[in-house]
């Protein structure tokens, strides 16, 4: 008796884990009710399983995909707008603030010097 | 027209050859995203999701080393784990399936249906999560165990155990609900 549980146990093991079973294991299998009733519940399972996972997909699903591919697509920015653009965000950073102001300082001073000595001093202002 | 060739076309530049990819996989995805208990509305919108992000790095698609379907679905499972992690769908569920199944009434019929699709739906999102992708990818005719093995990062011989392990989880969960309400 026993022995005949264990092995039905094993069986079930079996099934379980979808194995497949012997033709002597079958025999035990069409006579234990323990087995019908596993083998049942497993196929019920994979039934619900299967109407679980079959969904429909709602209609015009595609064409809002493609929409938003296209929609996204569509702006191509030109390298004119590239460069503008990282200007924008070049010159929204503060510390581009001091360097542009030296860069000016430097550009600026020379300059002045310049002038004074080239249109100032000679005119003996 | 093999995957491969059609995403050759559109890294080429035909966009519009997107659209058969598109067409082949939006089935697959839908069911794999309800695995995760998302409600349908959320499920459009991810879905719509993993199709942008997929034809906008279509680029890094490299048919060497996966086939299309595996590189889709690896692109669906991440991008479903971070929205999952964004909000407590589980929580949410219990009131939303019941809202969702619910709504047909006086149909005895179609309630018992509504019913026991409520309870797989809350067995699914009780049991752990590499359990619940590989029974999702299992029920896919389009991923092989080897597919599903890559996407997983895996082995086959875990992919296949993962399956077996979860349907029996799902069996217990399903029985102690039965149970509960005899």
């Amino acid at each position: 008796m026993t022995n005949q549980t264990e092995e039905i146990n094993q069986i079930k093991e079996k099934i379980a884990w979808e194995l497949p079973l012997t033709e002597e294991e079958q025999a035990i299998c069409i006579h234990s009710k323990e087995c019908q009733a596993l083998i049942l519940q497993l196929d019920y399972l994979n039934a619900q399983l299967s109407t679980h996972f079959s969904v429909n997909v709602p209609e015009g699903f595609c064409n809002a995909v493609m929409n938003k591919i296209y929609g996204e697509a569509v702006y191509k920015p030109s390298s004119d707008d590239r460069i503008l653009d990282f200007l924008s965000r070049l010159l929204g950073y503060q510390w581009i603030e001091a360097p542009v102001l030296i860069g000016g300082l430097i550009f600026a001073i020379p300059n002045l010097f310049r002038t004074f000595f080239a249109v100032f001093i000679p005119l003996g202002i | 027209m093999d995957d491969r060739l059609i995403a050759k076309q559109v890294k080429r530049g035909n966009t519009e050859a997107f659209r058969l990819l598109v067409v082949r996989y939006e089935r697959p995805i839908f069911s794999f995203l309800q695995s995760f208990g998302f409600n349908s509305e959320d499920i459009n919108d991810i879905a719509q999701e993993v199709f942008l992000r997929g034809f906008k790095s279509i680029a890094s698609f490299d048919d060497s080393k996966a086939s299309f379907a595996t590189w889709i679905f690896t692109i669906a499972k991440n991008y479903a784990l971070n929205q999952k992690k964004n909000y407590a769908y589980i929580h949410e569920l219990n009131d939303q399936v019941l809202i969702e199944n619910y709504q047909i009434e006086n149909q005895e019929a179609e309630n018992v249906q509504a019913d026991s699709k409520h309870h797989l739906s809350q067995a699914l999102a009780r049991i752990p999560e590499r359990f619940r992708n590989a029974i999702a990818f299992s029920f896919l005719k389009e991923l092989s165990i080897k597919d599903i093995a890559k996407i997983e990062d895996v082995a086959e011989g875990t992919v296949k155990s993962r399956v077996h392990r979860g349907k029996i989880m799902l069996r217990e969960l399903l029985s102690v609900k039965a149970g509960e309400q005899v």
